[in-house]
């Protein structure tokens, strides 16, 4: 299948040039090696190497006469060709010598049926058809043809003039060949290597890269335009590379699958990187960190992903990490001003009345506070005296009151100042010995906190009027606010109590208390009553949010008037307070809440609900709205080393954070309880030309992953599972410990010799391993689970269950698979456990221990309850409903198999039927099921999330059965109205293919992405969608409804 | 095998050579499963035909059961699932066999017919010579027999819905797997490949050319029109039945370079008309999956594999161990190419008592697979009984998995499997029935005892 694109500068948009074309040919055999993809130097073919002995060859045809050497009109129609070398190796389009008289010519490395490995040259014989007819093209005529090429040669690089000829690349030596026929020049490497990619700088300059990520630098020496000899030079180290780029001024791209992909600069003496291009595939392993629910108690919002945070295992060898995957809003950094140490909080404000834009930032620190202009030409200048600021100390509150006037309070004193004068209207201090602790303002009250003993509050109009004071019972005061929404309320937070007060703003009497958290020990730190959701009717109803000490954001529906607070709903931030400030939303009128806190979060009102989003302001101790005429819309940010000017996006993305390993991180699992990952990693390293693997299980903090514990498995030893499991220890009680699977790497069946090991750590104080117990298996251990307190292990053709007694593990039973068990999925109310077989599906087994209820029943029992008869290359599997198993392919499908209970017969019963299915088109790795409670009216219930190959990380959803049909025939009515790059028809692409079965269209499974570009479409399209649906869509509400439906879809993610 | 694992994790190594490695592996392991047995004696049978089968003397019981008392003919297995066998015996009865029930379990298994046709009521009155599944699904399927009758069955019933008579022996037919159109091609005595339509329930089409008897006949896997056929008179011949002529030519034992025509394509070449593929009879057709290579099998005890392309005789050798003297037809199935390293295809050829793997263009012998079991069986027929050398008349290459079944003139259906170390040492594991713990606790018991007994039958000696 191809397609060619163009990048349109228009739009920013790829455009589709030419509709894709299916090359598939589903009797060819596959090509052993990789399909590959060539174009002559003289643009005129595409060759395409595809099938096993086929070459297909496609002109690039020009329809004007003149035609200008490399540009065409459209490409023709594919010719198949036969050549008879099998095993291609490379291949490539060799320069002409003279004029484009001479037929092009392809170069291939190939191997023979000996083994040998052969360099041949082909002439490309090319006659174009008459119009409207595909032209003949054949290969048949063979130039020239060796066969005593090295064994380890990989790559062919042909050497365009004047030089010309053909680079072999082998694993010890360079060949350079004027003629085939001629006796190549050879040169032996410094060092033996494996060449992955190449690219031309010039006609004598090539870059090349290895398995090894290094970059080297090869020129041609010539004697007399002949080649004589070459340089290679070592550059530097980068991600392994894939394909590499040249771009021009000395700057190289380097894609990567293994790590991130980069763009370098080549300067004297090394690379430079100029950027990277974060990459996080291959995706080996994954734990769930967090579902953004840590509260204890089961009251959470409504599930959002935004806030589920995986941990990722990504990358190969050198380039291998541990990646933080989550999505929220980014922050697009536009200026920072640095040298700011420790800023405790930051204000904005506009030193011309009237401006729209401000251009004054308050920094306040410790013991004093520092002013800061910005022009709109970006210059920035510290002011010692400003406004009538007061700079000596730190600044608590700075509230602008109206377009003139504003007040600053610090711990001594209040001032009301007026901007256009410059002039302090009014100045209140505070007896000596005391201090302001606590401050807010409305446009018409400034609510202090003296000491946090007294509550005071001014009325500002033009001039500051100490209007009453007033001391509570309830003790020390915490926080205090007053807002513009509700001017005659104020709200009061105490030390010792986790009620809030409720006083009038005029008198301070209390009008009533809040309970806000039945924990005693949490106390409210921060509140902010704002209008974070529109609302239909006039008066919008504010939210109340208290921030508590215990990281956990309460919100309240508030009445403005009564200040009756309802519906209740607290959400765990982090684990350290937050602060609650306000930043103006996208609506006039309504606000959106930036919390600073371990885990910052952007808190906003979104379709009749308030979401909260992670924020990648990671350090962030303060925030506020800097609208300055350089950065319209920005927010300044205080982090403990500076300031930084940064706007906000648009839409929540994903944010990836990095750890760098620098070993392969082939397995995560993770320990809430130990705040602690286990991780199997594997590295590589090269001691002279052999490769050394070695496989480690490390424990690493869960904060920046810093490594707590390491254990070095054996030679040769390769960490195949690691899990987290609470496990029954001598019967007794349930204990945490990880467990580690491995194999050996000797792929030697015939001796009688150990194949694995399983191995229990346990994690003592201090959080170090110790190991508990190893035990020695026949065959390698490729999964782990954990049931009922035992551990499952899947070896080479059996499950097994083992106890842990007196620090040995003990087998309990066994259960036979037809090939090799490669996961497990475990359901511990049923006692059901799926087995993904590496070729033969799954099949459900049920443990059955032995029960009081039948006392003959000594042993444990493995019993086989369901199976999936069907071939399918299996690599994960997760259970997702009651009897529902979700299934990945290693030909990129999805699967939802399940067994029916009410079947008639007991052998329809065990039979796993495929209910669902899809192709991703992408291998999974990894499935972990997520719990999450939804709302009954849900449309979609997440239950798993899935990781592949190439980086995707999927979330996968039952539909509700109400909404099944809808969503099924919504997508078919859509599929053929997004279009896609290339026109790659939908229903095709994800119809289930293997190579024992093509569907045409994906089964009972709907692919989220394409059902919300239901929201791209236009408007009359949409209405012909929702008509096309018919009476489903009538019941759901209609035009509005669907919509509203796939709204909420959105939301999801 | 655990670094592909990893390698194919990491996305370095693709599905598919991953696939291709591991198939290798295990068809290198490809073994007989003398525990998985197919027994036809007893099994439901169509209503009204009950008691319709004779018993077989006990003493025979004891080499196993039998499929088809008087000798298994031909097998084949759905192409879809892989889940239905059908067996056709030398008696004119069919069977048809659920293979998952055997999957189920990996100890001692008898497979029982999931639907039986007795003799009486299979529509046929002679011994069936071939079997082959309706090509879109496997609800139907057909049947050719000696008794000059193709039929066309229902699966699940195993009833005739259509029958037809061509008037001479049916040594085999095929439907084509790619085709829209539903063309029986036959192989019959007549020395016309005939082509049945099954929409319209005519015999549409006969291609003549051979001289003598056809003896197998295989539509090309990759073009809906192409047919291959081989002919008692040593031909064998590739027809187009779009032309009127029919013939494409013949495949020349003597030609290796094959006709090139203009392009090497075979475009305006002059067909071959003269030649012969094997001297003596040729009875089995086979095409390579990519539809590029023909093989054929004949009398004089050679394979052959052409590149149809050419028509030439890629000279592929197996040489003298190959025996090939029976009429019937002999079809060496060749495995898919998903199915093990790319570079070699596999051949399965039954060779009388034994079962021969090659590679298909080298010619090397991979595997030899002995039948256990005497060289002469006595096959029951009716009321009497007859000796006859054992062979093996038909092998069927369950599709996607890794499994064989072979039919064989005594009577016996067999099994192969892919069975390696691990599932011997395990076998035996489970055979020997000791579970670890039984026998350590045994062992610390039995020590504990000795230690008492020692002690008190023996001094006790301190050293102070």
């Amino acid at each position: 299948m191809y397609f060619t694109a163009a990048w349109d500068p228009g739009s920013n948009q790829l455009q589709t040039e030419n509709s894709y074309l299916d090359q598939a040919d589903k009797t060819s055999r596959d090509s052993p090696t990789q399909a590959k993809c060539l174009i002559d130097p003289t643009n005129a073919f595409i060759a395409m190497l595809l099938y096993d002995g086929i070459v297909t060859i496609m002109p690039l045809i020009s329809n004007s006469k003149k035609k200008a050497l490399g540009s065409f009109d459209f490409i023709g129609g594919p010719i198949p060709t036969r050549i008879s070398d099998l095993f291609i190796r490379s291949c490539t389009f060799l320069y002409p010598h003279r004029t484009d008289k001479d037929p092009a010519r392809l170069a291939f490395l190939f191997e023979d049926s000996q083994q040998r490995v052969c360099l041949s040259v082909r002439a490309l014989d090319y006659s174009a058809g008459a119009s409207g007819e595909s032209g003949s093209a054949d290969l048949e005529n063979v130039l020239a043809m060796r066969d005593d090429i090295e064994l380890g040669a990989s790559h062919l690089i042909p050497v365009p003039g004047p030089v010309h000829g053909i680079l072999v690349l082998a694993e010890t030596k360079i060949f350079y060949f004027r003629d085939v026929d001629d006796s190549p020049i050879e040169q032996p490497l410094q060092k033996a290597t494996q060449f992955v990619a190449w690219t031309e700088l010039d006609e004598f300059r090539w870059l090349m890269a290895d398995e090894y990520g290094t970059l080297y630098l090869f020129m041609l020496l010539l004697d007399d335009s002949k080649v004589s000899g070459w340089k290679m030079d070592a550059l530097g180290k980068t991600s392994r590379a894939s394909v590499l780029v040249y771009l021009d001024g000395g700057h190289v791209f380097i894609g990567s699958h293994q790590g991130d992909s980069q763009v370098m600069r080549i300067v004297p003496g090394g690379l430079e990187l100029i950027q990277t291009i974060s990459n996080i595939a291959p995706i080996l392993d994954f734990a769930i960190m967090d579902m953004g629910n840590r509260s204890a108690e089961g009251q959470t919002n409504e599930y959002s992903s935004g806030q589920a945070r995986l941990v990722t295992g990504s990358g190969v060898f050198d380039d291998g990490s541990l990646r933080s995957v989550r999505s929220g809003v980014g922050l697009e950094e536009q200026g920072i001003v640095g040298d700011m140490d420790n800023a405790i909080n930051i204000f904005a404000l506009r030193s011309t009345p009237g401006s729209k834009y401000d251009d004054l930032l308050l920094v306040s620190f410790i013991n004093e506070s520092r002013a800061f202009t910005f022009s709109a030409d970006g210059e920035i200048e510290e002011q010692a005296d400003c406004l009538s600021l007061r700079l000596t100390e730190s600044t608590l509150l700075i509230h602008p009151i109206d377009e003139h006037h504003f007040v600053q309070v610090t711990p001594s004193s209040a001032r009301l100042v007026d901007i256009e004068s410059s002039m302090m209207l009014d100045e209140w201090s505070v007896p000596t010995g005391q201090s302001i602790t606590s401050a807010s303002a409305s446009g018409t009250s400034l609510l202090i906190a003296i000491d946090g003993l007294e509550l005071g509050i001014f009325a500002l109009r033009g001039k500051m009027t100490l209007r009453k004071t007033r001391q509570f019972p309830e003790g020390q005061i915490a926080c205090v606010h007053v807002s513009e929404v509700a001017p005659h309320m104020c709200l009061v937070g105490f030390w010792q109590s986790h009620e809030i007060v409720i006083v009038k703003a005029d008198d301070l009497t209390t009008m009533k208390k809040q309970r806000i958290s039945d924990d005693p020990t949490s106390i409210p730190r921060s509140m902010l009553l704002k209008n974070l959701l529109p609302s239909n009717n006039a008066t919008p109803t504010p939210t109340l949010l208290v921030s508590m000490a215990t990281g956990e954001v309460v919100t309240f529906a508030a009445d403005p008037e009564t200040m009756a607070l309802s519906s209740q709903k607290s959400t765990v931030l982090g684990t350290e307070q937050a602060n609650l400030i306000p930043v103006p939303g996208r609506e006039a009128g309504l606000s959106n809440v930036f919390a600073t806190c371990d885990h910052p979060s952007l808190i906003y009102g979104s379709e009749g609900r308030i979401v909260y989003s992670a924020v990648t302001a990671e350090k962030a101790t303060s925030v506020c709205s800097f609208n300055s005429e350089l950065y319209p819309g920005a927010l300044a940010i205080a982090t403990p080393e500076d300031i930084r000017i940064a706007l906000v996006d648009a839409e929540r993305t994903t944010h990836v954070q990095t750890l760098h390993v620098g070993e392969l991180v082939r397995r995560v699992a993770y320990s809430p309880s130990l705040k602690a990952f286990g991780i199997g990693t594997i590295h590589r390293r090269l001691l002279g030309t052999e490769e050394i693997v070695r496989s480690r299980f490390k424990l690493a903090d869960e904060v920046l992953f810093k490594e707590l514990d390491s254990f070095d498995l054996n030679e040769e030893e390769l960490v195949e599972s690691v899990i987290r499991a609470e496990v029954k220890e001598d019967e007794g009680d349930l204990v945490e410990r990880f467990i580690v699977g491995t194999t050996y790497m000797d792929d030697n069946e015939q001796d009688d010799a150990i194949r694995g090991r399983i191995l229990v750590f346990a994690v003592v104080t201090g959080r170090a391993l110790r190991l508990i117990t190893e035990l020695p298996v026949k065959g390698a251990c490729r999964a782990l689970a954990c049931i009922d307190g035992r551990i499952i292990a899947a070896l080479i053709k059996t499950v097994v269950i083992y106890a842990l007694n007196s620090s040995r593990l003990q087998k309990l039973c066994t259960y036979r698979t037809s090939t090799a068990p490669i996961d497990l999925a475990v359901h511990e109310p049923t006692k059901q456990i799926a087995i993904a077989d590496l070729m033969k599906s799954i099949s459900i087994v049920t443990y059955r221990p032995p029960s009081s209820d039948t006392p003959h029943e000594t042993s444990h029992k493995l019993e086989e309850t369901g199976r999936h008869f069907q071939t399918a290359w299996s690599t994960a599997v997760a259970r997702v409903g009651v009897d529902m198993w979700l299934e990945s392919d290693a030909e990129g499908n999805l699967i939802v198999l399940a067994q029916d209970p009410h079947a008639l017969t007991a052998d329809d019963k065990r039979r796993l039927r495929a209910i669902s299915e899809i192709r991703l088109g992408e291998m999974v790795n990894r499935i972990r099921p997520i719990k999450v409670t939804v709302a009954p009216t849900a449309v979609v219930a997440p239950s798993a999330f899935m990781a592949t190959v190439e980086g995707g990380v999927y979330l996968f959803g039952l539909i509700a059965p109400a909404y099944l049909d809808l969503m099924i025939r919504l997508q078919t009515a859509l599929a053929p109205r997004v279009a896609s790059l290339g026109n790659i028809p939908f229903n095709k692409y994800r119809a289930y293919r293997s190579q024992v079965r093509e569907a045409d269209e994906p089964e009972r499974f709907v692919d989220g992405e394409l059902v919300e570009e239901f929201l791209n479409l236009s408007a009359s399209e949409q209405e012909q969608v929702v008509e096309e649906l018919g009476a489903v869509a009538q019941e759901k509400g209609g035009l509005e409804g669907i919509r509203e439906m796939v709204e909420s879809l959105r939301r999801l993610h | 095998m655990p670094l592909d694992l990893f390698a194919r994790a990491i996305g370095a190594l693709g599905p598919f050579a991953f696939q291709q490695a591991e198939t290798a592996r295990l068809l290198d392991s490809l073994q007989a499963a003398p525990n998985v047995k197919h027994d036809g004696s007893s099994g439901p049978m169509p209503a009204g035909n009950v008691g319709g089968e004779e018993q077989a003397p006990n003493s025979e019981r004891d080499h196993g059961p039998w499929a088809h008392r008087a000798g298994v003919n031909c097998l084949t297995i759905d192409r879809f699932e892989g889940r239905y066998m059908l067996s056709g015996g030398a008696d004119a009865s069919i069977i048809l066999w659920d293979l998952e029930a055997a999957a189920k379990t990996t100890n001692r298994y008898t497979n029982k017919p999931l639907a039986k046709s007795p003799r009486s009521s299979s529509g046929h009155k002679f011994g069936i010579t071939h079997l082959s599944f309706y090509p879109f699904d496997s609800l139907a399927f057909l049947a050719s027999s000696y008794d000059h009758k193709l039929g066309v069955y229902a699966t699940e019933t195993l009833s005739t819905s259509a029958s037809f008579d061509l008037g001479s022996v049916i040594y085999s037919h095929d439907v084509s797997n790619v085709a829209d159109h539903l063309l029986v091609a036959c192989a019959t005595q007549h020395p016309a490949v005939r082509l049945v339509d099954l929409r319209s329930g005519a015999s549409a089409h006969s291609l003549a050319g051979h001289q003598g008897a056809v003896l197998s006949v295989a539509w090309s896997p990759k073009d809906e029109h192409i047919l291959a056929s081989g002919g008692i008179d040593g031909t064998a011949r590739v027809w187009d039945i779009r032309r009127s002529a029919g013939s494409l030519g013949l495949l020349d034992l003597e030609d290796s370079l094959g006709v090139g025509g203009e392009d090497g394509f075979g475009t305006n070449a002059m067909p071959r008309s003269r030649g012969k593929a094997h001297v003596g009879p040729c009875n089995g057709v086979v095409w390579r999956d990519d539809g590029r290579f023909v093989v054929t099998a004949g009398h004089d005890e050679r394979v052959r594999v052409w590149d149809v392309s050419s028509g030439a005789n890629t000279l592929s050798h197996f040489g003298p161990i190959i025996k090939n003297t029976i009429l019937s037809t002999l079809l060496p199935p060749i495995i898919p190419s998903t199915v093990g390293s790319p570079r070699e295809t596999f051949m399965i050829y039954p060779n009388e008592k034994e079962i021969l793997m090659f590679d298909l263009h080298e010619g090397s012998l991979l595997k030899r697979l002995r039948v256990p079991g005497a060289n002469v069986a006595q096959a029951y027929a009716g009321t009497g009984s007859r000796n006859v050398k054992t062979r093996v008349t038909s092998i069927a290459w369950k599709a996607h998995d890794l499994e064989m079944y072979s039919a064989h003139s005594d009577g016996f259906i067999r099994t192969w499997k892919p069975t390696t170390k691990i599932d011997t040492d395990l076998d035996r594991e489970e055979a020997e029935g000791v579970v670890d713990i039984e026998d350590n606790e045994r062992k610390r018991k039995r020590e504990a005892l000795d230690e008492m007994f020692r002690d008190l039958t023996r001094q006790k000696i301190t050293f102070t």
